[in-house]
């Protein structure tokens, strides 16, 4: 057997290592383990010489700040649901200049796109909230449609471009991509994908570049959409959403009429398909999520409402440790236990009054649902250690114990 | 009853007549709610009957928990007794005959309402007793 035919010196079958003993070694007879090694190294050194090289690059240094601007913009994002319900319209602005620069830094690779994307996404953030708040169907739509053209036209300005291309372009792209998307059938891949892919070349053509850029980029948007866990990225942080141009099947910043989209502007998406996933905004949620935010935040008084109205049905609110929680509920407390306790009467009043009139049941199926097993002390889960210490005798004896210390 | 002091009403609550002379009655009581974050869950059984004095009799292999949960139950079921004038607590044997406990959702307190609820039983047993139907 001939390890490499293609080598003379593997024809001599007296010969160690391809006669290059002092390049190679062979303990098993049918690997050199020079040659081996010199290829890995001169793969990663290349990898390297190519990293370095993209690193310190102008475009590369403006990638870099991007993704932490991408990183800071996915917290926020997070955060924007949260706004929808009581965040200042101050917070959202700020929100949507960070989007803005990271978007603006992305495309440009300049400082003076970072600003010009700042300050166009600080006002679509803004005016996104105050202006179309109470909006919805196309009225929702054209109103996305001027903030993002507006910014898409700042950018193109940025770029050196021409702003009333870029504003055209991105008002067509926003508008017609949305009307699309809602359209075609939304289990229909290649509808979607079709339509979207018309939208995005035209938007691109009205843009002064080609067809197939604004096609392909739109296309590939949809994909990773469709691939995202979340699925409604950034939906208070309108200043992300407009810069971005990721949402409503619209094509991404930049490749409307811009450059072409090669490798570079796939990983920027991916960047931005990673900073929504949900783990990720959540990590950011925690790390940006002031201590009080959640009383305005997770907790609604609609929710609080429901939960009252369901106990009070179910036992006349007679079990005092149900009010004792509903009271650090109502004051805001946030506590492991009171968001349990909270998110279980939701769901299980929802399947109440959804039709499951056994409450047992339903309470079972809650806590499956909140992942809670079913034992002796499941109820430190869901009652506050203070409530079950003030109610002895009320809970089970194990998980008394606990609380105790006696256990 | 408003019209007596509760001096004496703590005394007839221990001496007062009685219509139902002996005999007795085996009654379980049940608790079984869902309270939202929880649900209870408690039943046990007792044989009451009227005697000589104030008796209460665990059966001997009854666990530590078993002896808190009736414990629990006997207060529930003199709860609803105090309320029924036909029972002198000075003269009735409660024997705790069985209990079921409910490894999760058993309380203290589930079995005072269940103790409660066959102390209602025993009340409804005697008051529609009549004179000559007494013993």
């Amino acid at each position: 057997m001939l390890r490499a035919p293609q080598n003379l010196q593997s024809h001599n079958r007296y010969s160690y290592a391809l006669n290059n003993p002092l390049s190679y070694t062979d303990p098993s007879g049918f690997f050199n383990i020079g040659k081996f090694f010199k290829k890995v190294f001169k793969g990663i050194g290349s990898f390297l010489k190519g990293l370095s090289k993209f690193v310190f690059s102008r475009q590369g240094l403006a990638i870099l700040v991007s993704v932490a601007l991408m990183a800071a913009t996915g917290g926020l994002a997070s955060l924007g649901v949260a706004a929808l319900q009581g965040m200042n319209l101050g917070s959202l602005a700020l929100s949507g200049a960070i989007a803005g620069a990271a978007g603006g830094a992305i495309s440009t690779g300049s400082l003076k796109g970072a600003i010009f994307g700042a300050v166009s996404g600080a006002i679509a953030g803004y005016i996104g909230e105050a202006g179309i708040g109470n909006l919805s169907g196309f009225e929702l739509d054209a109103a996305r449609g001027g903030i993002l053209s507006f910014t898409e036209g700042a950018i193109a300005e940025a770029q050196g471009g021409d702003f009333r291309t870029g504003f055209f372009s991105a008002a067509f792209a926003s508008i017609a991509g949305a009307q699309a998307g809602k359209l075609l059938p939304a289990n229909d891949i290649a509808a979607q994908l079709i339509g979207r892919s018309v939208v995005g070349g035209t938007a691109s053509v009205i843009g002064g570049g080609k067809f197939a850029n604004g096609a392909y980029s739109a296309a590939f948007n949809y994909v990773v959409e469709r691939g995202a866990v979340s699925g409604s990225p950034s939906v208070g942080a309108r200043g992300a959403t407009a810069s971005s141009g990721s949402t409503d099947g619209t094509p991404g910043m930049g490749h409307n009429g811009g450059p072409p989209m090669d490798g570079l502007s796939g990983i920027i998406e991916l960047v931005k398909i990673f900073t929504n996933l949900t783990p990720i905004k959540a990590f950011f949620a925690v790390l940006f999520t002031p201590s009080n935010l959640g009383v305005d935040t997770f907790y609604t008084p609609e929710g609080i409402g429901q939960i009252e109205t369901y106990l009070t049905e179910i036992d006349g609110m007679s079990f005092r440790p149900n009010e004792q929680m509903l009271n650090r509920i109502k004051s805001g407390e946030m506590s492991i236990p009171d968001q349990n306790f909270y998110i279980h009467e939701i769901y299980e009043s929802n399947l109440y009054y959804g039709g499951m009139k056994d409450v047992a049941v339903a309470h079972l199926r809650t806590l499956e649902h909140q992942g809670i097993p079913y034992n002796s002390t499941f109820q430190l889960q869901l009652y506050h250690p203070s409530v079950i210490r003030a109610n002895i005798g009320s809970f089970n004896p194990a998980a008394e114990r606990v609380i105790l210390g006696l256990e | 009853m408003e019209n007596i002091s509760l001096d004496e009403w703590v005394n007839s609550l221990i001496n007062r007549n009685i219509y139902w002379k002996s005999g007795s009655i085996q009654v379980t009581g049940e608790r079984f709610k869902h309270l939202g974050g929880m649900t209870e869950r408690a039943s046990a059984t007792i044989l009451f009957k009227v005697y000589e004095k104030f008796e209460i009799i665990f059966p001997g292999e009854f666990t530590q928990e078993e002896v808190l949960f009736s414990k629990s139950f006997i207060f529930g079921v003199l709860d609803s007794l105090t309320l029924c004038d036909r029972v002198r607590f000075g003269g009735m044997s409660i024997i705790v005959e069985n209990i079921s406990i409910d490894p999760i959702c058993s309380t203290v307190r589930a079995f005072r309402f269940a103790g409660r609820d066959a102390g209602n039983k025993i009340a409804d047993y005697i008051n529609k007793l009549r004179n000559y139907e007494l013993p």
